[in-house]
């Protein structure tokens, strides 16, 4: 067999593989949307459903270059259907937003964080220039013997901790808004199976499976809450060329699982967790190629796996509620200053919350978190430090019988004296509607977390109707 | 020192040991058959015991107590003849009181019967008055005057009797026999079934015989019979599976002389340690069998096998190989089998349990000694060839569909060894959910099968009168004549009364209803009158006179001689322990709480005895033994496998397969409806004995063929074929061995017959499945030895991770599942007994004060649970209104309260839910959580700030915590003047700080003495101006519960008002407890 002949027959095989890999994906996706088409004529066919939605809207203007920052609509629904045993929820969602600013007009990796075979059950079903129609949620609960199963698209939150993610970390984040939005908007949902077994004595245990590899969405270049912190994102050099490589996935059918025991004991909930994952974010590797004339550096992304074991506990003291949380990360991916080890070290990470809740009179609510994080193997060329100190404060107070909330929040990262400011004004009109108004301030060193969105400041007013 | 093992010294005294069988076939053989006669002849001197009493020690406290009682009032578990007259005047008929006179007296006649016990209509005697007196006359002598009818007429008079020795309809009598020696229960029950059968009976009359008397009697004769059946049948088809198996009749006839030598040695043993035969005992036959003729199989294989594959080897060396090489399994799953029976033993409270686990032990250690020695002895002396067409078999047998059916199964599953992991996760858990469902239960009429004639008579009886079923309570007094005393007597009648509203108690009997007809016959019959005489005089006299008309040996059931002592037996309707329990228990709490310090001037106690009591006493403990000895046998099987193997590992792996099998029987208990009983609660300890087997089998082997250099795939197919295929057959001897007692007429070796063999097949699929899948995944050090672990490289490690964890999580289910069981059996054994009813006095209300009041309204039954719709339409002061739907439960756990709103519409608070945990104890805050969906996390929140208005209403949360009730650890409470037939308390916070949380400075209760409900509640704050009014409207029974179904707040500072509308409302429907758990609150309804 000469050359040109061994050339053809390979060649033949790519194309025949990748035809059956097309027909198989094309297949599946038949099968997919059959399935869906079944599920909602059974549902729709059901007695037992409930319909509501959620019409919504958020402008918002920044203040350094004075232009309309956000300008959502969402539509919502939730469809629930039950029978003795299941229940299924299922809540399609429809996104767009008209600002040009949170979306890049030319989306480059955005479907990164996506797994490939199934973008659609798991990203966005239909994506438009500015609009974006996705399944937020869509799950079936069981029961059966005491045991809870909840199999589909779900949020899951572990932990104590309010915004701080430590030992929240089941589900990935939409970073498009930064720490902005609500957790339950900013939580993407991911497949999974979760089960939650009931012991004796106020102990349960819950079980994880999360076969869905979706990761956070992040950000593009140019973007309003685009990272530029160099403890985040790496530091384009002047005259070196950067060769982006495509972003590395997990191969295969690797899956996430958790287990988490909590209990409730002598007035404690506890939980002890462990949680077998993906990192959410990709670890950025930067090789510097010297070959040819260009200086240039290779960077890839890879998502890394890593082990949490998780602690929490909360109790109530009289009217002061304390709230605790530890995790620690068996490999956490840190930038360095240079591009020793590719630009990261790696090490265990301990972080901890500790938080207190205090009820006063007169409907005010006043909560402090204290949050630290410690790199176990610190390395000085580690562009974070070795130990990262937060502390958040929430004021709120509700009047007229709960109908208007007067909210403030302040975060102060003291690794770099950044952070932010937040202040709501949300008054609940009738059942139907509500309205708010708030301002968020981003302030402090430009290189930190929250001192990069300075110039997104912005003030924002929002109208919600529900029906 | 020499440190391999291969060389130590004592190996080579051990393999010549081993050898004995074969070197010296004659003294072997002599010796197996001299121990065997010697231990054969003890036979003659076991004896049966099948009395329920023999599960309890002879010492322990609740037998010793019975067995006085039974001395003191000669009480004794009755024999019950019942005499069903289906016609329209039921057995008020002439023919039939003519019948029962008949009956009556042949069997008063029959030796063994107590004649002066007998209780029968025709026996009894009737209490009326007369111009002078009292009259104690027979009912049977109103017999002859007016057709029945005036029998009729005196036993309606008489309500001791009516409902206990005719049914209330007129249609059922019974005559209760008692025996003098409960050892002659059994010649009893057959003469009178005789006698009964003999008994020439009137058209629609039926005869029924039941009582506990008669379920000893019939058990032991019904036992045997079932016992001489089935122990045949199972040696039959383990023959013919032998004869199948190797196709000559030899092996078939020496297998059956080891299973001969360790079952009739075993109950020899037994009979020279004085230990008694009991009802559980019939099971070991069954299991030795099963033991046995595994052990015969493998060294009958082995020794075909070599005679196949060495055709030029002598017999003798083929015995020789095959004792060699199977000497180590045997002895290994002996002393596994061994350590599971042991645990039993060491677990058991009961002597029967103890006893099976010591003695089946011994007779696998029996069942060991002649497979390996006696056995080899035999085919050395006797020569047996291995018949051609076996070879033909076995050379074939690599390939045949046996060996292809266990290569293709098993071979999948190591293919796929996480998904065979988390099948058997699922399969665990599963199980070990469904475990929650089982129950402890007894009752020994469930024995015999419902086709039997005791089965069905224990039924129709206690269908029409009180049951069969007694209860005792012994009344002690300090002094002779202590009974005499009103108070005494009076706290009697209190507590008889208090047993008859507990369920299944349909009546009971004392001196105190003796003494109540004696009292309305010398008030001229008057039925006022039928009450407690009041003065300890005029008791005296009663008795006195009765005995002018009669034998005062009448009481001698109710009372002993000296009026010291007296007797109140209840009867029930059932013996199960699940309905016996909650009423042993509720009595026990009244008799600690009401009665043994009900009489003031002397000192006067009370006891239970009787039957149900003693089988209270011995099944209380059934479920927390049973969970012992589970994990006593897992705990000493793992620790022999682990022994054996050196490795904690191999000792887990071989230990997994059982626990699944446990699980899988668990389940399947709880979807069949078997309650763990005594039969079915010992099959853990059979199925650890059993199941291990299988494990420590496939673990030998594949050690054994790694060591011969066999790796990857090819180990697996070269188990599968080889080691699987024997396996298969070992496990079907066992499985159609137990299989027979599922065709057991013994309803409880029936299930154990049916659990056993779905555990053995559940640990031998485990074995074939799970366990080389688990090696595949863990590849342990004791089988592939230490280099495999270098090898590992770091990333085979990280792709390890989900193997690990899965096996983590196994682990994890197998202990979650075992401390879940645990405490499920710890529950049914401690759970919540029945409440004792207070005693409400009547007092007028004007006396009463604020304090009475407040008391009255917080015992207002509220339900042990109830679930209700709660509609909240909230209205500001410009009327404009927001609506909230939502579900609310609430239970008692105890004397805690648990409760939980699920908000249902409108959207924007849809999914809310908040969970309240309200102790009783006064100094232990409350627990609450707040579910907010926006958050998707279940936030604790402090529960002091109870004066915090709840979700935007108008009522705080301490408000919606008491629901109706008032809190006098608050209030300084003053009552004031009664308004409009309403009572009127004032309550003051008692300090300024409880005022400061409360919100309130003081609160008026309008309250209705019609139903002690809270209607109306005017609020002032802390500045003494008015806050607000609640006001309940809409108050209605429901379930027999006075149900507030509406609350309207006003506010009148703020002019909002919030008005609750309760509807649906229902304490029937059960509330499961998972309402009340954060998970549940996370989840929504």
């Amino acid at each position: 067999m000469n050359i040109r002949q061994q050339l053809r027959q390979q060649l033949r095989q790519q194309l025949r593989q990748q035809l059956r890999q097309q027909l198989r994906q094309q297949r599946r996706q038949q099968h997919r949307l059959s399935a869906g088409a079944f599920t909602l004529i059974l549902l729709s066919s059901a007695a037992h459903s409930e319909f509501s939605s959620e019409l919504s809207s958020e402008l918002a203007w920044s203040d350094a270059p004075a232009a309309l920052s956000k300008a959502e609509v969402q539509l919502q629904s939730e469809w629930q259907y039950r029978t003795a045993n299941t229940s299924f929820n299922l809540q399609p969602r429809l996104r767009a937003d008209f600002s040009d600013t949170l979306y890049a007009e030319q989306p480059t990796s955005r479907t990164d964080n996506y797994p490939a075979g199934s973008l659609h059950s798991s990203g966005p079903l239909a994506q438009w220039d500015n609009v974006r129609f996705d399944i937020a949620e869509a799950y079936a609960d069981q029961y059966f013997y005491g045991v809870s199963l909840r199999s589909g698209k779900q949020q899951v939150v572990w932990g104590q901790a309010d915004g701080l993610r430590v030992l929240d970390i089941i589900n990935p984040q939409d970073m498009r808004e930064f720490n902005l939005p609500d957790a339950e908007d900013s939580r993407i949902a991911t497949w999974m199976l979760n089960a939650h077994i009931p012991l004796p004595n106020e102990q349960s245990l819950q079980w994880l499976i999360i076969p869905d590899l979706t990761f956070s969405e992040l950000t593009e270049p140019g973007t309003a809450f685009a990272i530029t912190s160099p403890e985040l994102a790496p530091q384009p050099v002047a005259g070196v060329t950067v060769n982006r490589l495509p972003t590395r996935r997990p191969e295969g059918s690797d899956w996430e699982h958790g287990l988490r025991w909590s209990a409730f004991l002598a007035g404690w909930d506890i939980s002890a967790s462990y949680f077998n994952f993906y990192h959410d974010t990709p670890v950025i590797y930067r090789t510097l190629n010297t070959g040819g004339n260009n200086l240039q550096v290779d960077v890839e992304a890879v998502y890394r796996r890593s082990h949490l074991l998780g602690l929490s506990a909360s109790t109530a003291f009289s009217s002061v509620v304390l709230r605790l949380e530890a995790g620690h990360t068996s490999r956490a991916f840190f930038l360095r200053d240079d591009l020793q080890s590719n630009g990261i070290s790696q090490s265990p990470e301990l972080a901890t919350v500790t938080a207190l809740d205090y009820q006063a009179p007169a409907d005010v609510f006043v909560s402090y978190q204290f949050y630290q994080s410690r790199i176990l193997v610190y390395r000085p060329q580690i562009i974070r430090r070795e130990i990262s100190t937060r502390h958040t404060l929430l004021l709120k107070k509700t009047l007229l019988n709960d109908t208007l909330e007067l909210s403030f929040f302040a975060l102060l990262n003291r690794d770099y004296n950044d952070g932010q400011l937040r202040s709501k004004v949300s008054y609940q009109l009738n059942d139907r509607w509500s309205l708010w108004s708030g301002a968020d301030y981003f302030f402090g060193d430009r290189a930190g977390p929250f001192g990069q969105f300075s110039s997104s400041s912005r003030i924002l007013i929002g109208w919600q109707n529900a029906f | 020192m020499n440190t391999n093992r291969e060389k130590h010294w004592l190996l080579p005294v051990v393999r010549s040991g081993i050898q004995a069988g074969v070197n010296y076939p004659k003294t072997v053989l002599f010796a197996g058959l001299l121990l065997m006669a010697l231990l054969v002849a003890g036979l003659g001197q076991l004896h049966k015991d099948t009395r329920a009493d023999a599960f309890l020690e002879a010492d322990n406290p609740a037998l010793v107590y019975k067995n006085k009682v039974r001395e003191i009032f000669g009480l004794s578990d009755p024999l019950i003849v019942a005499i069903y007259d289906r016609s329209a005047e039921g057995i008020y008929r002439k023919q039939t009181l003519d019948l029962i006179g008949q009956l009556t007296n042949q069997l008063n006649a029959l030796p063994m019967i107590n004649t002066a016990r007998t209780i029968s209509l025709a026996s009894e005697n009737n209490i009326t008055a007369s111009a002078d007196g009292m009259v104690v006359a027979p009912f049977y002598d109103l017999r002859s005057t007016g057709n029945g009818a005036a029998v009729r007429q005196a036993i309606e008079d008489f309500p001791l009797y009516h409902g206990m020795l005719v049914a209330e309809d007129g249609a059922m009598s019974m005559i209760v026999l008692e025996l003098y020696d409960d050892n002659q229960a059994e010649a009893a029950y057959d003469a009178i079934n005789k006698l009964l059968q003999q008994t020439q009976v009137p058209a629609d009359v039926e005869l029924h015989v039941a009582g506990e008397g008669a379920v000893l009697g019939y058990l032991g004769h019904y036992i045997d019979h079932d016992a001489s059946r089935l122990n045949p049948l199972a040696g039959l088809i383990i023959t013919i599976m032998l004869m199948v198996a190797f196709r000559r009749l030899l092996p078939a006839l020496l297998g059956n002389l080891v299973i001969a030598a360790s079952v009739l040695m075993t109950l020899g043993f037994m009979a020279y340690c004085g230990v008694p035969f009991f009802v559980i005992t019939n099971a070991m036959p069954v299991i030795l069998i099963g033991m046995a003729v595994a052990d015969s199989i493998h060294i009958f294989s082995h020794y075909y096998e070599m005679q196949a594959r060495h055709p030029d080897w002598s017999l003798q060396a083929c015995i020789r190989e095959a004792v060699a090489v199977m000497a180590r399994p045997v002895t290994l799953t002996s002393l596994t089998t061994i350590a599971g029976f042991l645990g039993l033993y060491a677990s058991s409270y009961m002597p029967p349990f103890e006893y099976f686990g010591l003695f089946t032990a011994f007779g696998v250690l029996v069942a060991w000694f002649y497979s390996l020695f006696v056995l080899p002895a035999c085919i050395t002396l006797l020569k047996p060839r291995v018949s051609q067409r076996w070879i033909r078999l076995e050379q074939n047998s690599q390939q045949d569909t046996f060996a292809r059916l266990m290569t293709f199964v098993g071979g999948s599953c190591v293919r796929h060894p996480r998904v065979t992991l988390s099948l058997f996760a699922f399969l665990s858990i599963s199980g070990a959910l469904l475990a929650t469902q089982i129950q402890v239960n007894e009752n020994r009429i469930n024995t015999f099968h419902s086709s039997e004639a005791i089965y069905q008579a224990d039924e129709v009886i206690n269908q029409h009168l009180e049951g069969t079923n007694t209860l005792d309570i012994v009344i002690t007094s300090s002094r002779n004549e202590g009974i005499f005393s009103p108070q005494v007597l009076n706290a009697m009648e209190a507590l008889q009364t208090y047993a008859e509203t507990l369920p299944h108690v349909n009546g009971s009997s004392s001196v105190v209803d003796y003494l109540k007809q004696m009292n309305k016959s010398l008030n001229e019959g008057q039925s006022d009158a039928y009450r407690l005489p009041q003065d300890a005089d005029l008791i005296a006299q009663y008795f006195l006179l009765y005995s002018a008309s009669s034998d005062p040996a009448d009481f001698s059931e109710e009372i002993d001689y000296d009026y010291r002592l007296a007797n109140i037996r209840l009867n029930l309707d059932s013996a199960d322990f699940i309905a016996t329990k909650p009423v042993v228990e509720a009595l026990q709490q009244y008799i600690d709480q009401h009665f043994n310090n009900a009489v003031s001037d002397e000192e006067v106690t009370a006891s239970l005895s009787g039957r149900v009591n003693v089988n209270y006493h011995w099944i209380k403990d059934l479920g927390v033994s049973h969970f012992y000895s589970v994990v006593i046998s897992l705990l000493c099987v793992f620790l022999v496998s682990a022994l054996l193997f050196r490795s904690w590992a191999a000792g887990l792996l071989a230990t997994l397969p059982v626990i699944c099998s446990i699980l899988t029987v668990y389940a399947a208990m709880a979807l069949l409806g078997i309650d763990l009983g005594i039969g079915t609660s010992m099959f853990a300890s059979v199925a650890i004995g059993l199941g291990i087997d299988f494990a420590i089998h496939t673990l030998e082997r594949l050690k054994t063929l790694v060591a011969d250099g066999l790796k990857g795939s090819g180990l697996f197919t070269e188990l599968f074929r080889s080691t699987g295929r024997a396996l298969l057959f070992n496990y079907l001897a066992i499985a159609f061995g137990f299989g027979v007692l599922i065709s057991s007429q013994v309803v409880p070796l029936t299930h154990f017959g049916t659990i056993v063999v779905l555990s053995v097949s559940m640990s031998f699929i485990a074995a074939m499945t799970l366990l080389p899948a688990l090696i595949v995944l863990l590849q342990p050090t004791f089988i592939f030895g230490e280099k495999k672990a270098s090898e590992a490289s770091a990333i085979a490690a990280e792709k390890h991770v989900a193997g690990s964890t899965v096996l983590t999580l196994l682990f994890a289910t197998g202990l979650g599942a075992a401390v879940l069981y645990g405490a499920l059996l710890y529950g049914a054994v401690h759970s919540q007994s029945l409440q004792a009813a207070e005693v409400v006095n009547t007092e007028t209300l004007a006396t009463l004060t604020a304090d009475d009041i407040v008391q009255r309204v917080n015992a207002v039954d509220d339900g042990q649970h109830v679930s209700s719709q709660l509609s909240m339409l909230l209205t500001d002061s410009r009327g404009k209104e927001r609506r909230r739907e939502t579900m609310s439960y609430r239970k008692y756990f105890g004397d805690d309260k648990k409760t939980v709103f699920f908000y249902k519409s409108p959207a924007n608070v849809k999914d809310t839910g908040f969970l309240t945990f309200d102790y009783a104890a006064a100094d232990q805050e409350d627990d609450q959580w707040l579910y907010l969906p926006a958050l998707r996390k279940v936030r604790r929140i402090s529960a002091s700030d109870r004066g915090d208005y709840f979700m935007g209403t108008d009522f705080t949360y301490e408000d919606i915590k008491q629901n109706g009730h008032i809190s006098i650890a608050d209030y300084q409470l003053q009552r004031l003047p009664d308004d409009d037939g309403k009572l009127m308390v004032k309550g003051t916070p008692k300090t300024t700080a409880i005022a400061q949380e409360l919100g309130y400075g003081e609160v008026t209760f309008y309250i209705d003495p019609q139903n002690w409900i809270v209607v109306k509640s005017d609020y002032l704050d802390i500045k003494q101006v008015p806050l607000k009014t609640v006001q309940v409207t809409d108050i209605r029974m429901v379930d027999g519960i006075w149900t507030r179904h509406q609350l309207l707040a006003e506010n009148h500072i703020s002019g909002h008002r919030s008005l609750f509308i309760f509807s649906a409302v229902d304490y029937q429907q059960d509330v499961a407890d998972h309402l009340f758990t954060q998970n549940t609150l996370r989840r929504g309804l």
